[in-house]
């Protein structure tokens, strides 16, 4: 963040006052009826969430060590001939490179970075992208961008296409991109630039002298994936040492430390219930001597009409803790024996030494602390198979090929997944002349395209 | 600001999780200060106003819409205290001097009152603190979102100038 965001917001956190008595102590207008309701409607979301919020924390894991995977593809069988080929290289964030053959058809498309691994990660996507006009292709390519999040519709987002061809085709290129984004809804603008053959061999790291009269052959001889590309000169030895100290050292180990946290996060929310049930029971407020707990008053009476405010407010922060236990943690506690036993069994394991261990442990020491996380994760119940899983080190490049694979297509089905609901998110369609306004302002205000382009880069 | 996060707390609240208000008054505070400030001009009716805003919160939560859109709620209820209590006092004769004369709010806070006008100040305000995306604030304030682009790149433009004169 800037540093004049971040100076403005401790400037206003120094000054605004903390809430009056009046307000902090103030009831809060409950309607009984319309908290059913929106239990029920809020149920039916929930599980939404917590699924894409449990998958979260285990793929975006995998994300940070992608580039160290290894995958072998075959290269083009059918290189085109260089006459009226070209190439040109799309950048939104996910960066790609369509070769475009002789008959204006996409001959190939190539990743340049490891976002664009994430899509191009099916054949059957790379497929589709192929065997068209680049117009087609472009748009679908930014298309399967959208659908991933890696544009964000509601926001301001550019695309930049770098071309070595025909002005014409960049035209209907640039027009094919524009016309998708005016029918999503979305305010993203189309940057383009027209560069030589020696600029884009530059951009996928191919030697300009030997290969520039024949770019188009080589570009499309080019392995498709960017981590492939990168990894290929490894020695089985060198993968398997990067192997242990990004996947086993920091997505394991963010993995087995997240577990850890969330049994530390469920044991505490079983006191704060506890807590909370000890008050119930001791409210001079509860409606009978006979009902003691919250299960007691709440079956004697759900809705808490007649109850004192402050007593009503209890039962409803129950409610809450209750709530958060089951849809958060999958942990349901129906009533005081279910508490009972949760807090006999959390009270009978040894929080001190698995605290401890999660001070002190670090990406370096980790497989030293690796067998007491894994016991205490045992003890309380968890699986871990999945630990043995990580610890089966890929021993040569088609094993390392396969997990990347692997990993490369869960990531692409949890993007999807996470962002269906902004994807499929009714919008406006924008008029050709709302767009074109918005391009000048864009133009306008930041002199031109390109530094709109550069200032998006700098955020 | 976050959207989602403040229709759940809004949906916490309208439980009565006093809790969750105080967790909202936390998340939600700077973007609705800077904005009753642009509005009121002086710390003691913007304190003033600040405290009625999340107390109507409160006594009005249950007619918020759960998944609706939170923000929005608040900054109406927000937006609608200032207009009447300027309203207001706009007609009566104000004896007291309520200006903030003297008193600095911070460099940052002071320099966007001095560089920008009211109009700029609430854009910033609103994407900054707020967290609203420029299509967003072109609706809340009724602008075409081409003016807003401009202003709010304009504002910035003159506010960076401003810190820099005050070599910040």
């Amino acid at each position: 963040m800037k540093k004049w965001k971040q100076k403005l917001n401790s400037e206003l956190d120094r000054v605004i006052p903390d809430l009056s008595a009046e307000v902090r102590f103030a009831p809060i207008e409950v309607d009984e009826k319309e908290v059913l309701k929106m239990e029920k409607s809020r149920k039916q979301n929930f599980t939404k969430w917590a699924y894409s919020l449990s998958l979260s924390c285990i793929v975006i894991v995998f994300a940070v060590c992608l580039s160290v995977y290894f995958g072998i593809r075959n290269p083009a069988t059918n290189p085109p001939q260089v006459g009226n080929s070209y190439t040109a290289i799309v950048e939104i964030n996910p960066k790609v490179m369509f070769s475009v053959d002789d008959s204006g058809k996409v001959a190939d498309v190539t990743a340049l970075n490891t976002d664009a691994d994430v899509i191009l990660s099916s054949a059957e996507r790379l497929e589709e992208l192929k065997g068209i006009e680049i117009e087609k292709s472009v748009k679908k390519f930014v298309d399967y961008c959208a659908k991933l999040g890696y544009i964000d519709l509601d926001g301001e987002s550019a695309v930049k296409i770098s071309h070595s061809g025909k002005q014409d085709d960049l035209i209907k290129t640039v027009n094919s991109v524009e016309e998708y984004f005016r029918e999503k809804g979305a305010h993203a603008v189309v940057f383009q630039k027209q560069v030589t053959v020696e600029k884009l061999c530059e951009m996928v790291g191919l030697d300009v002298e030997t290969t520039a009269n024949k770019a188009i052959e080589d570009f499309t001889r080019l392995s498709n994936l960017y981590t492939s590309r990168k990894w290929a000169n490894m020695t089985d030895q060198e993968l398997s040492d990067l192997y242990n100290s990004v996947v086993i050292s920091k997505a394991l180990k963010n993995i087995v430390v997240s577990k850890i946290n969330r049994q530390i996060a469920v044991k505490d929310q079983i006191e704060n219930i506890n807590g909370i049930n000890e008050q119930i029971k001791t409210s001079e407020n509860n409606p009978q001597l006979l009902l003691k707990d919250y299960w007691s008053v709440k079956s004697f009476n759900d809705s808490y009409e007649d109850f004192s405010d402050e007593f009503k407010w209890l039962m409803i922060a129950m409610d809450t803790a209750i709530d958060k236990c089951k849809n958060e943690y999958g942990i349901e506690i129906k009533g005081i024996i279910d508490l009972e036993a949760l807090r006999t069994f959390y009270s009978s394991i040894d929080f001190t030494a698995i605290t401890d261990a999660l001070e002190r442990v670090t990406s370096q020491n980790f497989t030293e602390y690796l067998p007491v996380m894994t016991a205490f994760l045992e003890i309380v119940g968890e699986d871990v198979s999945f630990v043995d899983e990580y610890l089966n080190i890929p021993k040569n490049k088609e094993e390392f090929s396969k997990k990347s694979d692997d990993y490369l297509k869960s990531l692409y089905n949890f993007k999807e997944g996470k962002n269906d609901e902004l994807y499929n998110y009714d919008r406006q369609q924008i008029t050709k002349e709302e767009y074109d306004d918005y391009v000048k302002s864009i133009i306008s205000s930041y002199g031109s395209m390109e530094l709109y382009w550069l200032s998006l880069q700098k955020q | 600001m976050n959207g989602i996060e403040t229709d759940r707390l809004l949906r916490l609240v309208a439980k009565g999780d006093n809790d969750a208000f105080e967790q909202l008054y936390l998340k939600t505070k700077r973007g609705v200060y800077a904005f009753l400030y642009s509005y009121f001009k002086n710390q003691h009716d913007t304190e003033d106003a600040m405290q009625t805003v999340y107390l109507k919160i409160k006594t009005h939560v249950s007619s918020y819409k759960v998944g609706t859109n939170g923000r929005a709620w608040i900054f109406q209820i927000a937006k609608n205290h200032a207009l009447t209590e300027l309203k207001k006092n706009s007609r009566k004769e104000e004896y007291e001097d309520k200006s903030s004369v003297g008193f600095t709010q911070g460099e940052v806070f002071d320099a966007m009152q001095r560089a920008l006008s009211e109009e700029e100040q609430r854009i910033v305000i609103l994407h900054v603190l707020w967290g609203y995306k420029h299509r967003e604030i072109s609706k809340l304030i009724e602008s075409p979102i081409g003016t807003v682009v401009s202003k709010y790149k304009r504002a910035i433009d003159k506010l960076k100038k401003a810190l820099k004169e005050d070599n910040l």
